[in-house]
């Protein structure tokens, strides 16, 4: 995915390839992002439908 | 101690169950249907993945329920490293917190990695009389309700994304959701409403053609696919940022076995291969 065609392909699409330096750095990313995410659902305020 | 020194020790030790994966074709799974970002991420990392591990990598298209129909499937899929997924902050973060009632954990998807990254654009009409991303908030800032804003529905990352900005920034704005990041963004063209946090690919064609201004990337720093865009920082309002990704889970449902490590280290390793 480091490849330059792949990250031009991406980019024509609107999306910058970014890779985790691990698994266990993306376990820990996604445990905040997580809580990111549902903090923003909150704040929208948005009822499951 | 990390994480590559651990596969590149463990995939010395244990060669030949590291050989035994992947001995049959990789399934790819998105939550939506053909032509949309998440089936191109997938279509464009499928081959060179494949090549690195040696077999196929075939995409599957999942639709329906918000990409939940996808997660659920992968979750309860074997976890022997033969079904891959392909998911948004939709599928892992927000579902779980707008559905009580979802029919799969996130916990039973392991992370491989991340794999893009997009902000969005924050974009006006050309006569909306706002110029800078700082005369937004000013506005903003003067009356309630003043700003109104389209997003591609409730619970959509623009959306979100708006939602998170009023919040950080104080400032009140009324939403106006529509089916679809299309229709949002032609209601700002056409002057029904003042502004979106549009994705790149809808909103970039439309600026270009001077039918939209961008103000501002919703990332802190600015984005090679907007390089004329100030982002967060640079645009005065550091505190916020919000960017959508496209990640890589497997599925993780059952115990460990044999080849956990291989299917691991063998994915992470091909991943972040530079060639």
């Amino acid at each position: 995915m480091q490849r330059a065609d792949v990250k031009a392909a991406l980019a024509r699409e609107g999306t910058e390839v970014a890779l985790s330096k691990s698994p266990e750095e993306f376990a820990a990313f996604l445990v905040e992002d997580n809580r990111f995410w549902a903090q923003l659902v909150k704040e929208a305020g948005v009822k499951a439908e | 101690l990390t994480a590559v020194a651990v596969c590149g020790l463990l995939g010395a030790a244990g060669s030949t169950k590291a050989q035994s994966w992947p001995a049959k074709p990789i399934r790819l799974v998105i939550g939506f249907a053909p032509g949309g970002a998440a089936d191109y991420v997938a279509r464009t990392i499928a081959d060179p993945l494949g090549r690195l591990l040696g077999q196929s990598v075939v995409v599957e298209n999942r639709a329906g329920a918000g990409s939940s129909l996808a997660a659920d499937f992968v979750a309860k899929a074997p976890a022997d490293g033969y079904t891959l997924l392909i998911a948004s902050p939709s599928s892992i973060s927000v579902n779980p917190a707008l559905n009580a009632k979802l029919t799969y954990s996130a916990k039973d998807l392991v992370p491989v990695t991340k794999v893009t990254s997009s902000p969005l654009v924050v974009a006006v009409h050309p006569g909306a009389g706002i110029n800078s991303f700082q005369e937004l908030i000013a506005i903003g800032e003067s009356e309630a309700g003043a700003l109104n804003y389209t997003s591609s529905g409730n619970g959509s990352a623009p959306h979100l994304g708006a939602a998170h900005f009023s919040k950080v920034a104080g400032v009140e704005m009324v939403h106006i959701p529509y089916k679809g990041g299309a229709p949002a963004i032609q209601a700002v063209i056409a002057g029904d409403a003042q502004l979106t946090f549009g994705t790149p690919p809808s909103v970039l064609p439309m600026v270009q053609a001077g039918r939209l201004k961008a103000l501002a990337v919703t990332s802190p720093n600015r984005s090679s696919l907007v390089p004329d865009v100030p982002g967060t920082i640079e645009a005065g309002l550091p505190a916020y940022s919000m960017s959508f990704w496209y990640w890589l889970l497997r599925a993780g449902r059952h115990a460990a076995r044999g080849g956990e490590e291989a299917v691991r280290c063998g994915l992470s390793r091909s991943c972040s291969a530079p060639t």
